[in-house]
């Protein structure tokens, strides 16, 4: 047979049932002249013959056992799972409650008032709130600061040794609110605040001082201290780290009495 | 809707655990090594039933296990880096097969000894040839467990076979019964 063409790869797809009827003729044909491909495809019968026997081999003892065993020890495991998710689930939608529960709170109570305040202070002081106008004369002041839609007058203060420093206009929670700030002799910051807030609900006070019937809520953090009070419409904020006493006199000082 | 959790355990037992045989030996064909064929086991039916639920009712579980299988196989043999890479089956291999071979009497090809040549295969070529010959999948069901074309089954078969053969033919020879069944 030396010599002659063996169509092996065709003889392995006819073994295995993979040719179309046409080439399956043309093997076959070959088949009744080549003992060498007879021989192949005798052989790879054979093979597969035997092949088959190896798959009858029996499994390891206990295999099924086993395997129980594993699916029991995942059916445990998942369970545990479970029930910590279930857990899990339950704290988060507690969480998610008390925090729609404060979130509604704020929304109808509107921003913390007081906590914003102190944080202008801050930011002004630290430079990180750069203010819109420079202007150490309050009429002047007071002027440019109603142009720009705010209500407010400007304080002054300079009797009590603070120097006018600039003012801002910003919209905060939907409302436009002035800011006044000052320095004093020892370089700190004191800032007014002043915004359309008749119907403002001010968070609950660490003290509450009245003089005449002008009453002021002190709120005091971080080293600072916010003295708030009404002129009419107009709600009011000083807000320093000077002294707590300090700040509270320089409000009432200023503020003005309610009309009767 | 999810299946509840004893009958769920109880459809996969019904389904999965006949196949844990098969599964078993073709691991242990593809490792060579009870201990790690053992581990992949459970490693593949642990993972089945945790994603039972993607298996659809009615198809092949033999044939889906048998492809977790080989993934688990696979991954291991990565993360393994003493694992020796792959040889490949030499064209000389796979061609060249000797006249004899053909005249060797199916009765010389004992289990054992085509479980011999079956492992000494190289792994991609073993992995086919267990896959086809041994557990009767399809090309189109081998080539979806060990993800590749169904012309790369075919091709693969055909040198393993061929090396199967040779491998088979010396060892007749070596043992001298290729003498003897030549002289028959």
């Amino acid at each position: 047979m030396t010599g002659e063409t063996h169509p092996s790869a065709r003889l392995h797809d006819l073994h295995d049932g993979r040719l179309p009827p046409e080439a399956r003729a043309e093997v076959e044909q070959h088949l009744l002249s080549c003992a060498r491909c007879r021989s192949e495809l005798e052989a790879l019968r054979a093979l597969s013959g035997a092949a088959r026997q190896l798959s009858g081999a029996a499994p390891p003892a206990g295999l099924e056992a086993v395997l129980r065993d594993a699916l029991d020890a995942e059916d445990r495991r998942s369970a545990r799972s479970g029930q910590r998710r279930r857990a899990l689930v339950a704290a988060s939608a507690l969480a998610a409650a008390v925090v729609l529960v404060v979130w509604a709170v704020r929304l109808r109570s509107g921003p913390d008032w007081p906590a914003l305040a102190m944080t202008a202070q801050e930011q002004i002081e630290r430079g990180d709130l750069a203010l819109d106008l420079r202007e150490a004369r309050p009429e002047r002041l007071e002027a440019a600061l109603r142009a720009r839609g705010a209500s407010v007058r400007v304080l002054d203060l300079a009797m009590m040794g603070l120097q006018l420093v600039g003012g801002s206009v910003r919209e905060v929670g939907g409302r436009t609110v002035a800011l006044i700030a000052y320095r004093d002799p020892q370089g700190r910051i004191l800032l007014c605040e002043m915004l359309p807030g008749g119907d403002i609900r001010l968070p609950s006070p660490t003290e509450e001082r009245r003089q005449g019937a002008q009453l002021f809520s002190v709120y005091g953090r971080g080293g600072r201290t916010a003295v708030f009070w009404r002129e009419g419409p107009v709600l009011c904020v000083l807000v320093g780290t000077a002294p707590r006493e300090e700040v509270i006199a320089l409000a009432m000082a200023k503020a003005r009495q309610p009309e009767p | 809707m999810e299946t509840p959790p004893d009958s769920r355990r109880e459809v996969f037992a019904a389904v999965a655990l006949p196949c844990a045989a098969a599964v078993h030996r073709f691991a242990l064909r593809l490792t060579r090594d009870p201990e790690i064929a053992a581990d992949i086991l459970q490693d593949v039916f642990l993972r089945a039933y945790r994603s039972f639920d993607a298996f659809e009712p009615g198809s092949d579980c033999r044939a889906w296990l048998l492809s977790i299988a080989y993934s688990v196989f696979v991954n291991r043999r990565r993360k393994d880096r003493r694992s020796p890479p792959l040889v490949e089956l030499s064209e000389v291999d796979a061609e060249q097969v000797p006249e004899a071979g053909w005249s060797v009497q199916r009765d010389l090809w004992t289990g054992a000894r085509l479980e011999t040549a079956l492992l000494a295969l190289p792994e991609e070529f073993r992995a086919v040839v267990v896959l086809v010959l041994v557990e009767e999948l399809t090309y189109e069901e081998a080539a979806q467990v060990l993800k590749c074309p169904v012309g790369t089954i075919r091709s693969r078969l055909f040198r393993g076979r061929r090396a199967l053969f040779v491998s088979l033919h010396e060892t007749a020879a070596e043992a001298g019964l290729l003498d003897g069944a030549r002289k028959r």
